[in-house]
């Protein structure tokens, strides 16, 4: 197989360095670092969180190229049941299954059937399983890494059964083969994904045993050609080859149906899935005896990769199951000698994966805790993400390692610039700091005690207003005031003698100009001229003078230094 | 013998508050984990570590859980401030619970808490002041050592 890039990668050019992607992180995975976001290596489950999170769009999963489909005679895909519920209650698996030939494979299969029947092999699995009690379902890859990494107690739990896009290769590829009467080498097996995790499986297996499939397209990606193409041509292949059971089994919420098993659920979503993995953990956890989890919130439905909303989707699939009617089940003969075949089986050792580096010495390993929590203790805890790491226990961990400084995070640094006034060399560093800043054309102080008075102008307006904000830096609620609604950009002057304060720079969380004040002592402070931003810069030599502590305002979030 | 614990941390536990319930337990298992200690001393003080959270959050008020690191122990000491346990050694003993219909509704008071930690840790000690609180501390040990009892 083609080296192909990761399943998901930052596209730098489009990364803003906003941390927003690493307060999401399951793993806590990504930093920004230079501006520009990057992940630890091992730790990523290729989750798809990040890729909610960026606005940006920078954060991009990568799938197959047509010149990956090229590169065989046969192009089957195998798309996943979600795809049947994208396109509204009128469209038919059948239709939609047909579709595909206009897009450039030679057919594609359904896999409801597969699905069935991993079900059932589960089942059987489960009626000679001795435990441990409860087992896990490897259906969703994301939660078998985080299984690895953070639940390596766990492993015996899960069912060494592949999922059903790794069984359906297995099933068709042999038929296939000799219907076409080609190498079953030559033909191109192609999931339709719902999300990162299971793309990601197929370039790095969960084992060691090479993914059966030759590669995969995301359902978005797909979405447009199939639409335009089922509009072109609505007829479909007839929908008996549509299993209603498999269908069952992906909408599964709670208790799955159709499993001889009663004890069985399903568990959705990070926090659910951490909730219940703690409690099997800690041995208690009661009732259930076959637990299928996945990392997405609402199941396959809601993976990054797929177009409608979770909810019309699994409202869409239920009617087309209604309009469908049921099916006859998998004959237990079948399954049974299926069972012997050895298709359904995951046969290779889920291996535990290090969540840090292997600590060696205890005496150390204590050292670099000890060093950690005492880094920790002198940053504000506001767990702002400011510093590029998501929060500052993971910041204070990253110094630990010589991956980053204390000041990196800002509030550090604001501490540290006026280390020589007495009051913050007893105060954490939670202190508040207002700006003392003066008019740099007059030298008019325009700082009164935590406020800052100017001219704003808003556009359209005749006269400008004096508006009054906080000076408090980094203060969140430090906007402009001003007539017309959040979002204007407004001209800011100095209140005394009127010249413009307009920056060269501009904003760096909105782009719009900044209003640019000296401070005291030197230095030069910043503020966005945009109703509501609250961007603010601090440039320059400053000194104690420029920037003052908020006496009796300090938060009282730490009783740390006392 | 404080005085030689390579690291130490102590960590609140709120009485009644079943929403973060089983939430120490998982940063305890982070930091012993990140310690580099074997699988199986995390699992077992793990286990111990969540049925006496639980039992804070449902018969105390609040407690403190400290973890202390040793070259060849973990201890683990919980004192909270609570009713204490009228007789120790009717609770000791399994399926003994005190627990209301509600707690069982949740999947607790199967009374199997106190016996599953002495059971997971090479030493355990439980002491009560009626009225006041109960201490609970209890001993896993890093090297192998032959467990007595
Ligand atoms: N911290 C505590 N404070 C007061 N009573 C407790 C405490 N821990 C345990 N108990 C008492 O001991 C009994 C047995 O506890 P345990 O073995 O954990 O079983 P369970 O929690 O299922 O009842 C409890 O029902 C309760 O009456
Ligand atoms: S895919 Fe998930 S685990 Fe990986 S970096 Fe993104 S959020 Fe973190
Ligand atoms: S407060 Fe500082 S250390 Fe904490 S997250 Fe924000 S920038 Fe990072
Ligand atoms: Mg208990
Ligand atoms: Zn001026
Ligand atoms: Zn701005």
């Amino acid at each position: 197989m083609a080296e192909r890039e990761p399943a998901i990668s930052a596209d730098h050019s489009l990364c803003i360095g906003c941390s927003a992607c690493t307060r999401v992180c399951p793993t806590r995975a990504l930093r920004v670092r230079d501006k520009i976001v990057q992940a630890k290596q091992g730790r990523c489950l290729k989750c798809g969180a990040c890729i909610f999170a960026c606005k940006h769009g920078a954060m991009r999963a990568h799938t197959s190229s047509s010149a990956d489909l090229e590169r065989f005679k046969i192009r089957v895909a195998l798309p996943s049941l979600v795809l049947y519920g994208q396109f509204g209650e009128d469209v038919r698996p059948g239709q939609i299954l047909r579709a595909f030939r206009s897009l450039g494979f030679d057919l594609a299969c359904d896999i409801s059937w597969v699905c069935e029947m991993v079900a059932a092999a589960s089942d059987a699995y489960l009626t000679d399983c001795r435990g441990p009690w409860p087992q896990i379902s490897m259906t969703c890859p994301a939660v078998v890494r985080l299984i690895q990494l953070k639940y390596p107690d766990l492993i015996p739990h899960l069912v060494p059964i592949d999922p059903p896009c790794e069984v359906a290769p297995r099933v068709h590829r042999g038929r296939l083969a000799a219907e076409y009467g080609v190498k079953p080498s030559e033909i191109g097996m192609f999931y339709i994904s719902p999300c990162t995790a299971l793309v990601d499986a197929i370039e790095r297996p969960l084992g060691r045993r090479p993914s059966s499939l030759d590669g995969a397209f995301s359902i978005s990606e797909l979405y447009g050609p199939l639409l335009r193409a089922l509009r072109n041509s609505p007829d479909g292949d007839s929908d008996e080859q549509v299993s209603i059971r498999g269908l069952r089994w992906v909408m599964a919420s709670g208790e799955i149906p159709g499993m001889r098993n009663v004890n069985s659920i399903s568990v959705k979503g990070l926090q659910d899935v951490t909730y219940v993995l703690d409690r099997i953990e800690a041995g208690r956890c009661s009732g259930a005896d076959f637990i299928n989890a996945y990392i997405c919130s609402d199941g396959c439905f809601s993976g990054q990769l797929t177009i409608a909303g979770r909810y019309s989707a699994q409202r869409y699939l239920h009617n087309i199951m209604r309009q469908i009617g049921d099916s006859p089940p998998v004959k237990e003969e079948r399954i049974r000698s299926l069972l012997q075949t050895h298709i359904f089986d995951f046969d290779d050792a889920i291996i535990p994966l290090p969540a840090s580096p292997p600590a060696g010495d205890l005496r150390q390993a204590a050292a670099r805790q000890r060093q950690k929590r005492e880094l920790w203790s002198q940053l504000p805890k506001r767990d702002c993400a400011a510093c590029g790491a998501p929060d500052c226990d993971s910041l204070a961990g990253d110094v630990v390692e010589g991956e980053a400084e204390l000041t990196d995070c800002p509030f550090f640094r604001l501490e540290q610039l006026s280390r020589d006034v007495p009051f913050s060399k007893t105060a954490a560093c939670v202190t508040r700091f207002a700006a003392r800043a003066c008019c740099p054309h007059c030298n008019t102080m325009l700082t009164q005690g935590p406020y800052l008075e100017i001219a704003a102008l808003t556009p359209g307006s005749e006269r400008p207003v004096r508006a009054r904000l906080s000076a408090v830096v980094g203060e969140i609620g430090a906007k402009l005031s001003g007539e017309g609604p959040e979002g204007t950009t407004m001209q800011i002057g100095c209140p005394e003698c009127g010249t413009s304060l307009e920056s060269t720079e501009r904003c760096s969380l909105c782009g719009a100009p900044l209003a640019r004040l000296n401070l005291r002592g030197g230095g030069t402070y910043q503020l966005c001229s945009r109703r509501g931003c609250g961007g603010q810069t601090i440039s320059g030599p400053c000194t104690s003078e420029g920037l003052v502590p908020l006496a009796g305002r300090t938060s009282d979030s730490s009783q740390e230094g006392s | 013998m404080d005085r030689d614990s390579l690291y130490r941390e102590t960590f609140p536990i709120k009485g009644d508050d079943f929403e973060r319930g089983g939430e120490v337990a998982t940063r305890v298992k982070a930091l012993l984990q990140q310690l580099g200690l074997p699988r199986d001393v995390i699992r077992r003080l793990s286990i111990a570590n969540f049925e006496a959270e639980m039992n804070v959050v449902m018969y105390a008020r609040e407690a403190t859980l400290e973890v202390l690191v040793f070259p060849d122990l973990i201890r683990v000491q919980v004192v909270d401030r609570g009713p204490g346990i009228a007789d120790i050694d009717w609770a000791m003993q399994e399926g003994h619970s005190t627990a209301t219909e509600a707690m069982r509704a949740r999947g607790f008071g199967a009374g199997l808490g106190l016996p599953n930690i002495q059971r997971n840790t090479d030493e355990f000690e439980v002491k009560s002041d009626a009225g006041v609180g109960t201490t609970l501390r209890y001993a896993v040990h890093t090297t192998p050592r032959p467990k007595e009892g």
